[in-house]
């Protein structure tokens, strides 16, 4: 998220991705780092157990969304 | 220039090294690094100018090509009025999310001047993750006025803080991982002594005020100025309960080996706090054995688990040795260093133990241990035997604990200043 975060602030377009749990993590960090509205995804959690054919999977489902948030930017 | 993001650098000579620091944690960037020459500059000739600037080139490109420095997010120590009831005001503290679930004492501001004395009050003392919060010596005694702690507990407490800071002990981490760990404060030298600060019986329990006040108002600092919260910022899948409070003095007196201080530099009179990312203690019973070989086995048994963060990230877990358990070792002629060595050895896993899936993720983070080795090979707790960190506290008994950490974290040691 951090990363996210300060990629944007040196310019270069970034899509930070989080469980959905962390969520509230996410927009905590976010806010203590002084952009509150940064844009960021969040996927189902967990996903430390899925196998390589499922992350694929997952990956693919949030693939146009990734771009859609590296094209269009945090305004 | 870095409040808007662009990668900046002061220079200017080491004569106004402190100017450089304090201008900038004034204005919101305690980070903004601050590269000096020898003073003075002026009126000295161009070819030592020259000279002077090649010592300083690579200094000036890491301080250019790094992220940009975060403009805090903490505002100056403001007053705010809470309710003159003690029991509202427990109602209060949590409300504000400043709390840790116990009673805490109100930080008014008589009590807090008390503590901090004759103290510079916006005397900058660390940047603290994730929120990039300055604690500054005002900061600091609020949580410790919250906390319980007097004015004889402030020095401790501001040398953690200034430990925890130190880039080795990846704060970010420890401070928003899922992983349980919380500092572990460890207290050596004469100022344990006067201020109380237990390494004996039931040292790392309840019962010592000072171990406690310490212990919770570094924890404060860290959640109030550090900007974590339980389930929010900290994300910790279960916890433990060092992350109220985790103080504890080595027993010096009872050791038959140089303290951790010494074994880091310091003089036996000088006083140091050293920071570990850690886990709780758990317990290692040996009633039987009566040399070090054989009480090694039930150390090393202890230590060698599969669940470690240790295990896979590396990193300096902890023998935290009974007095007696020190004393058996020390009895069959080993030095600390042969005991380190000797526990590194002995504390390892094969690779079997470990599930397939396991390991195949290991493999991604330490190829060079876990990555297409055979299922017989052995894995040290530790990578070396210097990562093994031993201090002897406590009381009577045939006890002692060993205390994993975070792994991807180095402990800290630094000088209190009295």
């Amino acid at each position: 998220m951090l990363d996210g975060i300060l990629l944007e602030k040196a310019g270069v377009p970034s899509a930070s991705i989080v469980t959905d749990v962390f969520e509230i993590t996410g927009r905590a960090m976010a806010e203590q780092w002084g952009v509150p509205y940064y844009k960021f995804l969040a996927m189902p959690h967990p996903i430390a157990n899925l196998t390589e054919a499922q992350l694929d999977q997952r990956a693919r489902e949030i693939a146009s969304e990734v771009a859609k948030l590296l094209l269009q930017g945090q305004e | 220039m870095e409040g808007r993001g662009i990668p900046a650098v002061v220079l200017g000579t080491d004569a106004f090294v402190s100017l450089g620091h304090t201008a900038s944690a004034a204005l919101g960037l305690p980070h903004l690094p601050v590269v000096t020459v020898s003073h003075p500059i002026g009126g000295v000739a161009a070819d030592d100018v020259r000279k002077r600037a090649d010592g300083i080139v690579d200094a000036v490109v890491t301080a250019l090509t790094r992220d940009p420095a975060p403009v805090s997010a903490t505002p100056a120590a403001e007053t705010v009025s809470g309710p003159d009831d003690l029991d509202a005001f427990q109602e209060f503290v949590m409300t504000q999310g400043w709390g840790d679930g116990l009673p805490v004492l109100p930080a008014t501001r008589s009590r807090v001047a008390r503590i901090l004395g004759r103290r510079r009050i916006d005397e900058v003392v660390a940047t603290l993750a994730p929120r990039q919060g300055i604690a500054t010596l005002q900061t600091i005694a609020a949580n410790a006025a919250l906390a319980g702690a007097g004015p004889e507990h402030l020095p401790v407490i501001v040398a953690a803080i200034r430990a925890l800071a130190d880039p080795r002990f990846n704060l970010f981490a420890i401070q928003t991982t899922t992983h349980p760990c919380t500092p572990l404060l460890i207290v050596n030298g004469p100022i344990a002594r006067r201020l109380g600060i237990s390494g004996g019986p039931n040292a790392l329990g309840n019962g010592y005020r000072a171990n406690a006040v310490i212990g919770r108002s570094v924890r404060l600092v860290l959640q109030n100025v550090g900007g974590t919260k339980p389930g929010s910022t900290d994300r910790a899948t279960q916890g433990h309960p060092g992350k109220f409070s985790y103080c504890v003095a080595e027993n010096e007196e009872a050791s038959p080996w140089e303290p951790l201080s010494v074994e880091r530099g310091f003089g036996r009179h000088e006083s140091t706090v050293t920071v570990c990312g850690s886990e709780g203690p758990h317990n290692v019973n040996d009633h039987g054995s009566t040399s070090a070989e054989a009480l090694l086995r039930a150390l090393i048994g202890t230590a060698a688990t599969t669940g470690s963060n240790n295990i896979y990230l590396g990193g300096e877990p902890l023998v935290v040795l009974g007095p007696e358990h020190a004393q058996t070792i020390a009895a069959s002629g080993w030095s600390k260093r042969d005991f380190k060595r000797a526990f590194w050895d002995g504390a390892r896993v094969p690779l079997r133990a470990f599930s397939a899936e396991n390991v195949e993720r290991f493999a991604v983070i330490d190829p060079e241990r876990f990555k297409d080795k055979p299922r017989d090979t052995v894995i040290h707790v530790t990578k070396t035997p210097d990562d093994v960190m031993v201090i002897v506290a406590g009381g009577p008994g045939k006890h002692s604990a060993f205390v994993p950490t975070f792994g991807d974290t180095r402990s800290v040691t630094v000088p209190i200043a009295e």
